[in-house]
């Protein structure tokens, strides 16, 4: 029986090459099916419950009500919250495996996890209709940022071209879930869009009208632009968010992926 | 069987290694290879369902305010029973690992170091499980219930289902697995792996931060807005799960290397000159 | 054969399931009061005096409307820790849940579906108007939310709501200005579930294309190594280039698609609306009394609390001391009945407060001794009073003269305990 090195400290100092024939080998093929998909269980499950944390105490506010999901903070919070997220893990399943798959099964996981949660949690356990909590999606922009990875094969480039696509289509990607909520309705004499509506109507005793963090009137709009100039700057903000979350899992890979002899 | 490989590939292959021929083919064998996976997996299921019905039952009825009696009848003892559980779990199994470490790492075959390796496997996969059903069931019903409800005290029904059972529940096997990685698995014998660490790490921090998320609203934020900066530190788990790439490529390096030695005998791994 | 399946362990796993649901749905299923007991007793004191409320009626159908009334006066003994409600505050319901929808909500005439703020010291009449919603036995509360402060809880009552004896479901239809009427209990629904399985279809089938590989991880990894970080990206092969460019494409055109689609749908939007109105406080009727509290004891042992005012009656008519209310809790001099006790009201402690001086003539300056003693200062956990860090009470002091008419003003100031 051969006698096994033991691996080096730093994952990315393991030296010498792989004999690839082993890759050919049925047996050790079964085995590495079984990994596989053993770790895509592993990877995604954690990986759902990663989004639904973070996410949750990042933006989640912004996507449990639709009287939250503004133009000016609900566009430019999630991004931000989504990418940084995203990024701690693009770059080691990019440098080990070349996977570009992150963004999407990120987008995917939390779609699902969401619906499963705001039907239970918001739906069966607190009573709120789904038209009032439904997810927004983020698959798209998963997809589109997972294939600019693809299509340039270099993460300087997509981090700033993927970022910046994510935090600029964010908008138009869910105004066909939103536009309905967002029709004007004459209440109490007071103009409100409908979602302003069952915000006021669904009773939330601890979540006031003062406590959405949404756009508020200002002296100038530059004729109105709100939309494209928020797309405009999340997409700034989605690409600084993801580069540093980025360098975070280059660091981790590279210097915290190791055998310490001793914890201090 | 070993004959015809061994013309196929130029090199003797063990016969008696596998956990797979041993277990046999086809579903049955899939499921006896995997049991550890599907049992643990499938009882955590029922729990998590069983206390999440629970949960939807007992809150609005007898759990919004701690000083009604009926709170310390339904709530107070599954908290309690929680934290003795857990506890128990977590103090004695880690004492057990670590009471019948291995002495000798010379010892342990590479049939049996990667037959480890699928049982660490198979506890992260039934981790897995519990992961995906907080992350679907637990978490929001949280906020949801925090936005409708009056904060009365640190024993909400929803804390008591996440912040003392199933967050805590990931940390009480994660710790006498990780003592039980680093003391039967050569790869981690006499050294720790800082990626496993810190999954172990971030996931317990949820506790600390927990004393800091109620000290916080009794002291100085008294809304219900969940990305609140108060709610931040419980990021840290989300973002001590980027430890994931790094570990699983810490078990992949090795994997490789056992799985070469115990299909052909041989390493897959050429020094270079 | 048989015998031995029907004693599979995943059979008594079953039957020990459905036998643990039914011992569930035989628990008594009755809702407890909201939290507010949690709260610092100074601090339920010393916020809001909440008083008149009235909620009615209390057994409805789904689809019934319920109309909360009532008063509250934000004090003038405000903790200066504690933010201020002259900064942000909105009127709200303690419900647990949308087991009813508001209909209407406001304050002095002004209606609240926005967030206002409210001067201390001022009368605020107000009104909520409800419609069930959700069968079932619920504690309904008005409360004001205050920005930073927090929910500041008024007195709650119970609501039964039963089934809409037709059988109908509940709908919640409004009329937009686009002259269309829709149902916000699923308004947009389908559409919105019809792009998330969409979405859901695109994101699937790219994970499948990924992980449907006939080489993943270790192999992957081994390759990757091999080749080394100049040549690892030739990991991505031309076909991987392609299906990346197919499902950029897609997507691209699935967004313009919905966007497009949505802006013909619903051509007229306009962003949410948010902002503050004013609502003007009136003066509180507090009559020809002048009242200057001198000290208060709290007696722990007696569950009283004992104060010491000069009161001087300008008026020309007597003035006869009726309530104290604070926290909640009505302290009456005499029996509840005759101080005008709505249905379902809770709280109310008849014959608790007592007055060494019970009726004041005109022009009459006297000091007076007034006990408010009564074993709700205990359930309601008032008593933690002297555990609280900021001593001082305040409540209301409610009188009448010879008419009958009402007059009440805030009192408050230090407190002592009294151990033993």
């Amino acid at each position: 029986m051969a006698n096994i090195a033991l691996p080096a400290p730093r994952i990315t100092d393991a030296s010498g090459h792989y004999d690839l024939s082993i890759l050919d080998n049925p047996r050790a093929r079964s085995y590495y099916r079984r990994f596989d998909g053993i770790l895509i269980i592993v990877l995604f499950s954690f990986l759902a419950l990663g989004i639904s944390i973070h996410y949750a105490l990042t933006a989640g506010d912004w996507d449990y009500w639709i009287d939250w999901r503004d133009r000016r903070w609900w566009p430019l919070v999630t991004p931000l919250s989504l990418m940084m997220f995203i990024g701690g893990f693009v770059y080691p399943i990019w440098k080990a495996f070349r996977l570009p798959v992150i963004a999407t099964a990120v987008t995917t996981l939390l779609c699902l996890v969401s619906w499963v949660s705001r039907y239970f949690n918001f739906g069966q356990f607190t009573d709120f209709p789904l038209s009032f909590t439904f997810p927004s999606t983020y698959i798209g922009l998963g997809v589109i940022f997972d294939s600019v990875l693809i299509m340039t094969r270099s993460l300087l480039i997509s981090a700033i071209v993927g970022p910046f696509l994510f935090g600029a289509l964010i908008w138009p990607l869910n105004w066909p879930l939103f536009a309905a909520s967002k029709v004007p309705v004459e209440y109490s004499g007071t103009l409100v869009s409908v979602a302003d509506l069952m915000g006021y109507q669904y009773i939330r005793t601890t979540t006031p009208e003062y406590l959405r963090i949404i756009e508020e009137s200002t002296l100038r709009t530059f004729g109105g632009s709100v939309t494209p100039l928020t797309a405009v700057f999340s997409a700034f903000v989605a690409v600084i968010g993801y580069s540093l979350f980025l360098l975070l899992g280059a660091a981790l890979y590279n210097f915290a992926g190791r055998y310490a002899r001793r914890i201090i | 069987m070993s004959e015809v490989k061994a013309a196929q590939y130029g090199y003797e292959v063990p016969t008696d290694y596998m956990e797979e021929t041993a277990a046999g083919g086809g579903l049955a064998g899939h499921l006896r290879r995997n049991r550890l996976a599907y049992i643990g997996g499938a009882l955590l299921l029922a729990v998590g369902i069983g206390i999440r019905i629970y949960q939807q039952m007992m809150s609005f009825s007898v759990g919004m305010d701690f000083y009604e009696p009926e709170f310390q009848t339904y709530w107070m003892p599954l908290l309690y029973g929680e934290v003795i559980v857990l506890g128990s779990i977590m103090v004695l199994g880690s004492i057990y690992m670590w009471m019948t470490r291995e002495k000798d790492a010379a010892s342990i075959t590479p049939e049996v170091e990667l037959k480890r390796y699928f049982t660490l496997l198979g506890v992260f996969t039934v981790l897995g499980v519990w992961a995906a059903l907080i992350g679907a069931l637990a978490v929001e019903s949280d906020a949801a219930w925090h936005q409708v409800a009056i904060r009365d005290t640190d024993f909400t029904p929803t804390h008591i289902v996440i912040f003392y059972f199933s967050l805590p529940l990931l940390t009480a096997i994660l710790i006498p697995t990780f003592i039980w990685a680093h003391t039967r698995i050569p790869a981690f014998m006499n050294r720790i792996s800082v990626p496993f660490l810190g999954v172990v790490a971030g996931i317990f921090m949820i506790m600390p931060n927990y004393g800091f998320n109620e000290w916080g609203h009794t002291f100085f934020y008294a809304e219900e807005l969940f990305a609140a900066p108060i709610h931040w530190g419980f990021v840290v788990l989300g973002w001590s799960l980027f430890f994931l790439g790094p570990l699983a490529v810490q078990l992949i390096q090795r994997m490789a290397q056992l799985i070469s030695v115990v299909t052909t005998g041989r390493d897959c791994m050429i020094a270079d000159r | 054969m048989n015998t031995a399946k029907s004693r599979s362990p995943a059979r008594y796993l079953g039957n020990a399931l459905v036998l643990g649901v039914l011992v569930l749905l035989a628990l008594p299923m009755e809702a407890v009061a909201h939290g507010e007991r949690a709260q610092l007793a100074s601090m339920r004191m010393r916020t809001l005096h909440w008083f008149d409320i009235e909620v009615s009626p209390v057994r409805v159908n789904v689809g019934d409307t319920i109309v909360i009334t009532g008063k509250f006066i934000p004090s003038e003994f405000w903790p200066e820790q504690l933010p201020s409600v002259t900064d942000t505050a909105f009127l709200n319901v303690g419900a647990p849940g949308p087991k009813f929808i508001r209909v209407h909500s406001e304050v002095n005439g002004v209606p609240m579906i926005r967030s206002t703020a409210f001067e201390p010291g001022k009368l605020y009449e107000f009104k909520s108007v409800v419609r069930a919603r959700v069968p079932g036995r619920y504690h309904i509360h008005p409360l004001l939310n205050v920005k930073d402060a927090g929910t500041l809880v008024g007195k709650g009552s119970w609501v039964e709501v039963e089934p809409s004896p037709t059988g109908e479901p509940f709908t919640n239809e409004i009329t937009t200005l686009t002259g269309e009427t829709v149902d916000l209990e699923n308004v947009g629904l389908k559409s919105v579930i019809g792009w998330h399985l969409v979405w859901i279809l695109v994101g699937v089938a790219f994970l499948a294309y990924w992980l449907a590989k006939p080489e993943l991880f270790i192999p992957r990894y081994m390759r990757v190594r091999n080749l080394g970080p100049e040549q690892a990206n030739t990991m991505i092969t031309r076909r991987d280039f392609l299906a990346g460019g197919i499902f950029f494409t897609i997507s691209m055109v699935l967004i313009l698609a919905g966007y497009l689609w949505a802006e013909h749908k619903y051509p007229v939007t306009i962003p949410l609306q948010t902002g503050k109105v004013g609502v003007p406080g009136r003066p509180v009727p507090s009559g020809p009394l002048v009242v200057e509290v001198e000290n208060a004891n709290y007696e722990l042992a007696g569950r009283s609390l004992t104060m010491r005012m000069k009161l001087a009656n300008e008026g020309d008519s007597p003035i006869e001391i009726r309530e104290f209310v604070t926290a909640n809790i009505r302290f009456i001099n005499g029996p509840a009945a005759a101080a005008g006790v709505v249905e379902n009201e809770e709280l109310v402690a008849g014959d608790s407060l007592h007055s060494s001086v019970s009726t004041i003539a005109p022009g009459q300056h006297v000091d007076v001794v007034l006990r408010a003693e009564d074993s709700l200062w205990e359930t309601q956990r008032m008593t933690g009073l002297i555990h609280d860090p900021d001593s001082r009470f305040a409540g209301l002091l409610v009188y009448r003269d010879a008419e009958g008419k009402r007059y009440y003003q805030e009192v408050g100031g230090s407190i002592l305990p009294k151990f033993f």
